[in-house]
């Protein structure tokens, strides 16, 4: 009985991992809408519900990732009274601008400060609790939950971008990270963010700087139609996009630099401080354009004719 | 106690055959095919995910086949008036009660371990090592399975069949909620609302006390065996309390 019963997990697995790998490519879906699509879409009742539904599965997965990052534990913000005890929350921002966050007291309190007594024990000992500031762990645990909830919510830019990095810069894998972008920039073609991530991947890790500089000079015009759009309502940019739209300036100046074309490069130096006067990284690109297109001329010159 | 076990063996029986194990075959297919979509992100550090897809969907499950096992016990005996006639047997009212949450316990703590093989078997098929935890979360599960089948058994002889379902899995699935707000909000509160938060508190039954999934995805170490034998005293507590209400209240009615 035991030995048919093993062979029938054994098969079970066997099938259902056969299952699996022929329908996963069927099931990948791709959202092209269109202004008629979304009109109607507004004025239906039921697709307002699945697209809440499918905002707040996307938002339930991403604290998700917090979690993980966290090993477990919650955090939270400090209330009105520990702040004026004077416990404060921390920023972390060691693995990127796309988990930047703020740390707090764990949810699951200390032993000096909890009201629960024996059931405080016994849920400091059921639940992830650790003493003292937050740790953080390997962010390529996340990576698959970036993954399930794109497939949930195809719009969910910030975890194509995010979740491609950890790919790249954490697993070691920019082929996965670069399908991942490309995947995510078929249902958001109006994304600068993506075709950021894509143009800074084949610069690092690709080298393929005429591919870059194409992706990154996409990114910055769509920027700046995405920054008139806002303008237009009244809003603008958040700090995280004109931190990656300096960047991007930057990888496109230095994607020129590689590709020689020096006068190209400095107009992306020139733009990118037009918007962004802050940013002294493009002042010191603009100082290595210039050297660089000196140390090219000067090599012209001696050359023999 | 021969009537009481001979009811809680009648009771596992009807169970198998109004075909419940086939019911938690296809729920362990369904696992299984789930697990294919693993395959699909190959990329390192999924171990996590696996084991939190797997556990996620086995306190789901095991919860859904135990509420509605228990629920549906009292309601269709007296219903179909196949109560009196076990009753003529001389069994007493606490005894026949005592006899269907054994009956219900011991098949929800066979499907909780049918479950825990499922997604054991998952890992072993990804190379995913567990510690001792994932066995010790299988133990604080099957216990809290216990704890609820008392709770449902009790409240389904105050309740319809339907109501009783749809109470009992909110309960399950809100309990954790309202114990994270309480703690969430316990620092703002003064006064009245602070003194019923604590006060529901403590009388809430914890479910999400026996819950060391967490624990199990994240690779913590074992906890102590105090804290076990504190969550089996802590089940024990309240899976009596539920019973003594459940029994009081099954004497009292008229069948």
């Amino acid at each position: 009985m035991v030995k048919v019963w093993s062979v029938a997990i054994v098969v079970a697995l066997g099938l259902t991992g056969l299952i699996g790998r022929g329908l996963a490519p069927r099931l990948e879906t791709e959202a092209h809408y269109t202004a008629g699509d979304i009109e109607q879409a507004r004025e239906s009742v039921a697709v307002t519900v699945l697209g809440q539904f499918q905002m707040m599965s996307g938002d339930l997965m991403w604290l998700k990732t917090f979690e993980y990052l966290h090993s477990g534990i919650i955090y939270r913000m400090p209330t009105r009274r520990e702040e004026a005890a004077g416990v404060r929350a921390t920023e972390f921002s060691g693995m990127g601008s796309g988990v930047a966050h703020m740390d707090g007291p764990s949810l699951v309190p200390d032993q000096d400060r909890d009201w629960r007594s024996v059931l405080g024990d016994l849920d400091r000992q059921i639940e992830p609790w650790r003493p003292g500031a937050a740790e953080h762990s390997d962010p390529k645990e996340l990576i698959p939950w970036y993954q399930l909830l794109t497939k949930f919510n195809p719009h969910y830019v910030q975890a194509y971008t995010t979740g491609a990095f950890f790919m790249s810069d954490f697993a070691r894998e920019p082929t996965k990270a670069l399908a991942f972008l490309e995947l995510g920039a078929k249902p958001n073609p109006w994304s600068f963010e993506i075709q950021s991530a894509l143009g800074k991947l084949h610069f690092d890790y690709f080298k393929q700087y005429d591919l870059a500089a194409d992706a990154l000079a996409k990114s910055v015009e769509l920027a700046k139609e995405e920054k008139a759009y806002l303008a237009r309502r009244g809003g603008e940019f958040d700090e995280k996009q004109e931190q990656m739209l300096a960047e991007t300036y930057l990888f496109l100046a230095r994607s020129y630099e590689e590709l020689g074309e020096y006068d190209k490069g400095l107009a992306a130096c020139d733009a990118g401080l037009a918007e962004d006067p802050t940013y002294n990284l493009l002042r010191v690109e603009k100082r290595i354009i210039n050297k660089q297109r000196a140390n090219a001329s000067s090599q012209d010159d001696e050359s023999p004719i | 106690m021969k009537k009481t076990v001979a009811v809680a063996y009648v009771t596992i029986l009807e169970s198998v055959g109004r075909k419940d194990p086939y019911v938690v075959l296809i729920l362990g297919f369904a696992m299984l095919l789930g697990a294919g979509i693993f395959s699909r992100f190959g990329v390192s550090g999924v171990e996590k995910f696996v084991k939190d897809v797997g556990l996620t969907i086995t306190t789901v499950f095991s919860l859904v086949v135990c509420v509605t096992a228990a629920a549906r016990q009292l309601p269709t005996e007296i219903q179909n008036r196949t109560l009196h006639p076990l009753l003529g047997k001389p069994i007493s009212r606490a005894g026949f009660y005592l006899g269907k949450f054994i009956g219900v316990g011991v098949m929800s703590s066979a499907v909780v371990i049918v479950f825990f093989i499922l997604v054991r078997l998952i890992l072993l098929l990804f190379k995913i090592s567990v510690g001792g935890v994932f066995y010790q979360a299988l133990y604080l599960r099957i216990i809290s399975m216990w704890f609820i089948v008392a709770g449902v058994l009790c409240l389904s002889l105050f309740a319809t069949h339907g109501a009783t379902v749809t109470i009992s899995l909110l309960a399950c699935l809100c309990i954790q909620m309202f114990a994270h707000t309480v703690l969430y909000v316990h620092d703002e509160l003064t006064g009245i609302s602070l003194r019923l938060a604590e006060t529901i508190y403590w009388l809430a039954p914890h479910l999400e006390l026996f819950d060391l999934s967490k624990k199990v995805i994240h690779g913590w170490p074992a906890v102590p065996a105090w804290v076990l034998l504190g969550m089996t005293l802590y089940g024990l507590l309240y899976a009596g309390i539920f019973l003594a209400i459940g029994c009081l209240r099954l004497r009292r009615m008229s069948l």
